[in-house]
């Protein structure tokens, strides 16, 4: 038994051996074919180097020169563009003759004329938005834009310029033309500020911004600073009076936002009527918005139709003032229900009259005056026609409110009024924010910012300020050459593609009555500027 | 064929065609990721109508021989780092495309990786 477990052992113990021994020779080999092929490459990649070498030592030097030359060529095409993108000031002229045969810079084309031809070329804007883009280099900052046009304009219209601030359909406007502003050459004014009263001091742009209770007409981006509201209180208000289409409202609000709103289409335009509700912070960014959808009846029916409701809830909002858009619409608001205290609107048109199928019944309108102005009456309506009782000083006074299609204007004294409006179906409007109850009303900048009328007298009468870049086009036998300036940076413009779209405004053109006022134009010149890194 | 230039005449002919095409195609990487950087100041069709001839005239010159080429790990390293590139460039190209910008850079970079390695051993298997 002994013997037997010793042998088995031994043998054991060789097979070991053995395996141990097997392992050790594959590991070596294995070790000497690494070494071999490491070898090999050594001695192949040498070699190569040393055929590469011998082969550039043989090369003529003139090659050699041109080789050196050849890679010069990116390095010098890197150079060039790095000077031009960063460190060079550049101008980028763009012509557009408008009166070139085969011209494709406006449109959409249906709105511009064929060429008209004569000493001068030229095509006519027929419609009231055309179009035109112009190229801009990364890092470009500013736009001068010179236009040959004609005056062929209606009395109190005018020509801007729009250019795209925004993703979405936006545009910013300069005014290029506007007759009603040839006053201000008889304006004293510092930087773009024109002191219309002539009882306030002249003021620079960094000056104006701390001025409080003023007037101030722009049409450029003009923004008077919010005002901070002490007795804003987070508590419900209704507003159950009914307001035709469209309207803007500013509110003061701390947290979270609940607006319910009722609305009801009145149908006397065919068409969808939705009613758009959007919340817009002090610097115009979006903060939340909802749609109250048409009533189902798109043709013409003047019935009554069924009340809808829309409600719009946001939360945290920062305390501060805010803005509510409510969008055109073919129809009234018949109740807006909102957690502040804090509640204005720009301009009312009060509706709660039986032409609009709803009752007859009087709304009592709260503003506050901040200097003498007017306030602009405007009824469509002979239903809209009547005595509005008023109440100022501690007095009760009566307006004779006497015409339609006319705005009626009503010389105000600074301080509160009170209007007890018994038949409605009236529109105002002015350098003034309108509430329905003494609570409600807040002023929410610490300046009233209004867009520039195109009626010199009306400003001279209801506006402490103009601030705008209008410069005065000059003549150029019996056309006119215009210029503007947009910064690129500071208005924020949309540029995508390395395209700006701007757009020609000419409002007249979108009313039948006034189709035959088509504006000629010769032709546009622009100028882009981008200054280099040392002009920053 | 008679060919247009031999020796160190083709070589550098040569040596033109690759640099003016890696040239182009960096100068037209730079214009698709920032517009108008490059065609601003250079058109680039000019670029690439030099490219074309420098690349008639090389194949109209001698080639210089063909010599077996070990495949390293670096080739397989440089082929991922090309791949990655190119499904990042395309992401940021169809970045408006939500989740069907990343189906097709995924698909792209993978078939960039796919592509090279198969003529990579295609090169191997001639060989």
């Amino acid at each position: 038994m002994n013997v037997k477990t010793d042998d088995w052992n031994e043998e054991f113990k060789q097979w070991k051996e053995q395996r141990d021994r097997e392992r050790q020779s594959s590991l070596i080999e294995k070790a000497e074919e690494t070494v071999e092929e490491s070898i090999k490459n050594a001695i192949g990649e040498a070699k190569e180097i040393e055929e590469k070498t011998y082969y550039y030592l043989k090369e003529p030097k003139r090659i050699r020169v041109l080789r050196i030359i050849t890679l010069l060529i990116p390095i010098m095409i890197i150079i060039y563009l790095f000077y031009f993108n960063v460190i060079a000031t550049q101008e980028f002229n763009y012509f557009y003759d408008i009166g070139s045969k085969g011209e494709k810079y406006l449109a959409p084309a249906f709105r511009i004329s064929d060429l008209v031809e004569g000493n001068i070329n030229y095509r006519n804007l027929t419609g009231h938005l055309v179009y035109f883009d112009v190229p801009i280099v990364r890092g470009s900052e500013n736009i001068n834009v010179l236009i040959k046009f004609k005056d062929n304009f209606p009395e109190k219209y005018s020509l801007s310029l729009g250019a795209k601030d925004k993703e979405e359909w936006h545009y910013g406007y300069h005014v290029i033309y506007n007759p009603a502003l040839d006053g201000l050459l008889n304006i004293n004014k510092q930087d773009k500020v024109y002191a219309v009263n002539p009882n306030v001091a002249i003021l620079t742009l960094e000056e104006l911004k701390y001025e409080r209770n003023i007037i101030v007409a722009s049409d450029s981006q003009y923004k008077s600073l919010p005002n901070r509201i002490l007795d804003y209180k987070q508590e419900e208000t209704i507003i159950n009076n009914s307001l035709r289409g469209g309207h803007i409202a500013y509110i003061y609000i701390s947290g979270d936002l609940n607006l319910n709103v009722k609305k009801q289409d009145i149908n006397w335009y065919e068409g969808s009527d939705e009613l758009k509700i959007s919340v817009y912070d002090t610097e115009n960014n979006l903060i939340a918005n909802t749609t109250i959808a048409d009533d189902g009846i798109t043709n013409v029916s003047k019935n009554k139709t069924a009340i809808q409701e829309g409600a719009l809830q946001t939360k945290n909002l920062k305390e501060g003032v805010y803005k509510i858009e409510f969008s055109d619409f073919d129809g009234l608001i018949r109740e807006i229900k909102i957690n502040t205290n804090k509640i204005v609107f720009t301009k009312l048109f009060l509706a709660d009259n039986a032409i609009y199928n709803v009752e007859t019944k009087p709304s009592l309108v709260y503003i506050k005056n901040i200097r003498k102005g007017q306030l602009e009456m405007l009824t469509y309506h002979k239903e809209g026609i009547q005595n509005i009782s008023y109440f100022e000083h501690g007095k009760n006074q009566i307006f004779n409110f006497y015409q339609d299609d006319t705005p009626l204007y009503m010389n105000l004294s600074g301080g509160e009024h009170i209007f007890n409006i018994l038949e409605n179906d009236i529109i105002l409007s002015g350098t003034l924010y309108f509430s329905f109850s003494n609570e409600s009303y807040f002023e929410p900048f610490k300046q009233r910012v209004i867009p520039i009328k195109n009626d010199f007298d009306w400003l001279k009468d209801n506006v402490d300020y103009i601030v705008t870049s209008y410069k005065q086009p000059k003549q150029e036998d019996g056309w006119l050459v215009a210029e503007t300036e947009f910064d690129i940076n500071k208005e924020q413009l949309f540029v995508k593609d390395n395209k700006l779209s701007m757009v020609f405004n000419t409002p007249h053109l979108s009313q039948e009555e006034f189709s035959n006022y088509t504006i000629p134009v010769d032709w546009i010149k622009i100028t882009v500027y981008k200054p280099g890194v040392f002009e920053k | 064929m008679k060919l247009l230039f031999k020796g160190h005449n083709a070589s550098l002919v040569n040596h033109l065609f690759q640099t003016l095409l890696v040239t182009y195609l960096i100068l037209l990487l730079i214009e698709q990721i920032w517009a108008g950087v490059v065609s601003v100041y250079l058109n680039l069709n000019y670029l690439l109508v030099a490219v074309i001839i420098a690349g008639i005239l090389d194949v109209l010159s001698e080639q210089p021989e063909r010599k077996k080429e070990i495949v390293k790990k670096m080739d397989y390293v440089f082929i991922l780092i090309l791949g990655i590139l190119g499904f990042i460039i395309i992401k940021y190209k169809t970045a408006t495309l939500g989740w069907l910008s990343w189906l097709i850079s995924i698909i792209a970079g993978t078939l960039i990786v796919l592509l090279s390695l198969l003529v990579l051993e295609e090169e191997d298997e001639v060989e």
